[in-house]
């Protein structure tokens, strides 16, 4: 409860950051809402070409391309600002002043900078979503709706535990500004798994779970089976924040400070 | 003149070996570059299996995508938000110079690591190349690579107005992933929107070299007249930038 207090204050804090000047309040928006719109116009534009890639239908990856969105605005909006930036921190001395804050190192070094405004992309993500499920064929069920719900929460958790993984390997080499790259893979979730052929999807789906944090509650949306898509997406979720959690740990070990 | 190549030469050697210091985010940077091309093969390539036309598309367009990378938000313009730039101004050689060789440098690098996936896609697809279609394409492809550097440097200028560079900037890489071919190759747009995204700049930039590699039909003769209509306005508007710019530049102290 004191760490959702500490977040809710963070939060606000950035919020009031956010309105203080209009014109970057401008660019903020539209910055967030505009690589949302992109996937959506770019997935109108392959099903102009043929009414189902990878077997699924324009409605299913219209509900696929909402639960993107909503995930990369949570993603961009609470956990890239700080964890993008976490290798210089390391690299600078400047994560002391994390450390010596009254909060557990792993949310203190999440929650250092949020940018607020890009949850637009969760809320245009939404409206793609309803969208999506008002398209298909038949109604999912309350069932299919909590699961669909849990997994979006995972792939929440998923997402910034792989980022904190990625951050983690600055302990070692600190050099590695891996940033970049992880924010290019996260868009291989904007397609069905089923687009990267058998092994490529596996990988993307249970290795470096990207694309199958999407997938797995479009999936359970979308008439698959729920259970498995559950199963799937709640044992991943607690290996992956395991792993980052133990890497975090070891890697602070072996920082030493800006004074030491 | 002569002067003027040895200052740009030394320029990009001296970049060059400044960046090899930072390889691991060239590697990010060269990721970040090829990984959308990537998806785009993979998407269309599950719409249309076995289609050696999008395999060759997107193979050529990879290449393009990766030389022609251009990061002037996160060089020139850091330079103007740290005040570094006023280093630049004393220097005996025109501004550009800086720029136009961390680009040149920067493309090298992220060259070096994509080249080899490119060839290792291509030895998996065993894409076909018709060496005069390459011909036809390399002018587009130069044009290409200048085209993409002035348009990221007028972007990044508007760092002397705004402190959202990387925002403005944003803008410009996403609507050239939509429309530069990148995310749809062109000639799969409804006809209205193709022959829409065909005046633009954004598939001068990338889709155009790409078309023409891959031996689509490109009618080379308007292609050019569009394209080198983009150079000349961007490179006035460039110049514009600049000048307005730096009026409001106060650099360090200043």
């Amino acid at each position: 409860m004191r760490l959702f207090r500490l977040l809710g204050a963070t939060f606000s804090l950035a919020l009031r950051r956010s309105f203080a000047h209009r014109v970057n309040f401008v660019f903020d928006v539209a910055q967030s809402v505009i690589g949302i719109v992109t996937a959506l116009l770019t997935t109108l534009a392959v099903y102009h070409q043929t009414s189902s890639l990878a077997g699924w239908s324009r409605a299913q990856a219209l509900v696929l391309i909402g639960i993107f969105a909503v995930v990369s605005g949570v993603r961009a909006a609470l956990i890239e600002p700080s964890l993008s930036r976490f290798v210089g921190t390391i690299r600078d001395g400047t994560l002391d002043e994390v450390l010596l804050r009254p909060a557990p190192t792993w949310f203190s070094v999440t929650c250092r900078e949020q940018t607020p405004l890009a949850l637009g992309q969760t809320l245009l993500g939404l409206g793609i979503l309803i969208t999506g499920v008002a398209g298909l064929p038949y109604r999912p069920g309350p069932a299919a709706i909590l699961v669909a719900v849990v997994l979006i929460g995972c792939a929440v958790a998923l997402s910034w535990a792989f980022s904190l993984v990625v951050a983690s390997l600055g302990f070692w080499a600190g050099r590695f500004e891996l940033a970049p790259l992880t924010a290019s893979l996260w868009d291989v979730g904007r397609y069905p798994a089923g687009v990267y052929g058998r092994s490529l999807q596996t990988v993307l789906t249970y290795v470096i779970p990207l694309a199958g944090m999407i997938t797995l509650p479009a999936q359970a949306l979308t008439g698959h089976d729920p259970v498995t898509s559950l199963v799937a997406g709640v044992s991943l979720t607690v290996g992956l924040v395991a792993l980052a959690l133990l890497l975090f740990r070891r890697g602070l070990r072996r920082y030493t400070g800006a004074t030491s | 003149m002569t002067r003027l190549l040895q200052l740009f030469r030394l320029g990009v050697v001296r970049q060059f070996l400044s960046w090899s210091g930072a390889w691991w985010f060239v590697v990010a940077l060269a990721a970040g570059q090829i990984l959308p091309p990537l998806i785009g093969l993979a998407v269309w390539r599950t719409v249309f299996p076995g289609s050696a036309q999008v395999s060759t598309y997107y193979l050529a367009l990879l290449f393009t995508v990766a030389t022609t990378a251009s990061y002037e938000n996160h060089t020139f313009s850091q330079g103007i938000y740290k005040g570094t730039l006023a280093d630049e101004l004393v220097k005996p050689q025109p501004v550009i110079m800086l720029p136009l060789s961390e680009n040149v440098a920067v493309r090298a690098w992220i060259g070096l690591v994509a080249v080899p996936v490119i060839v290792l896609v291509g030895a998996m697809l065993t894409v076909p190349f018709e060496p005069g279609a390459l011909l036809v394409a390399l002018p587009f492809w130069l044009g290409a690579g200048l085209l993409r550097f002035l348009f990221t440097w007028c972007l990044a200028m508007t760092a002397f107005w705004s402190e959202r560079v990387h925002a403005i900037t944003a803008f410009g890489t996403t609507t050239l992933y939509l429309l530069g071919g990148n995310a749809v190759p062109i000639n799969l747009l409804p006809s209205f929107w193709g022959d829409l995204a065909r005046l633009l700049p954004f598939y001068s930039m990338l889709g155009l070299p790409a078309d023409a590699a891959a031996g689509q039909a490109v009618q080379a003769g308007t292609a050019a007249i569009v394209q080198i209509g983009w150079l000349v306005l961007l490179g006035l508007a460039a110049r514009t930038l600049w000048l307005r710019g730096l009026r409001r530049f106060t650099a360090v102290g200043g």
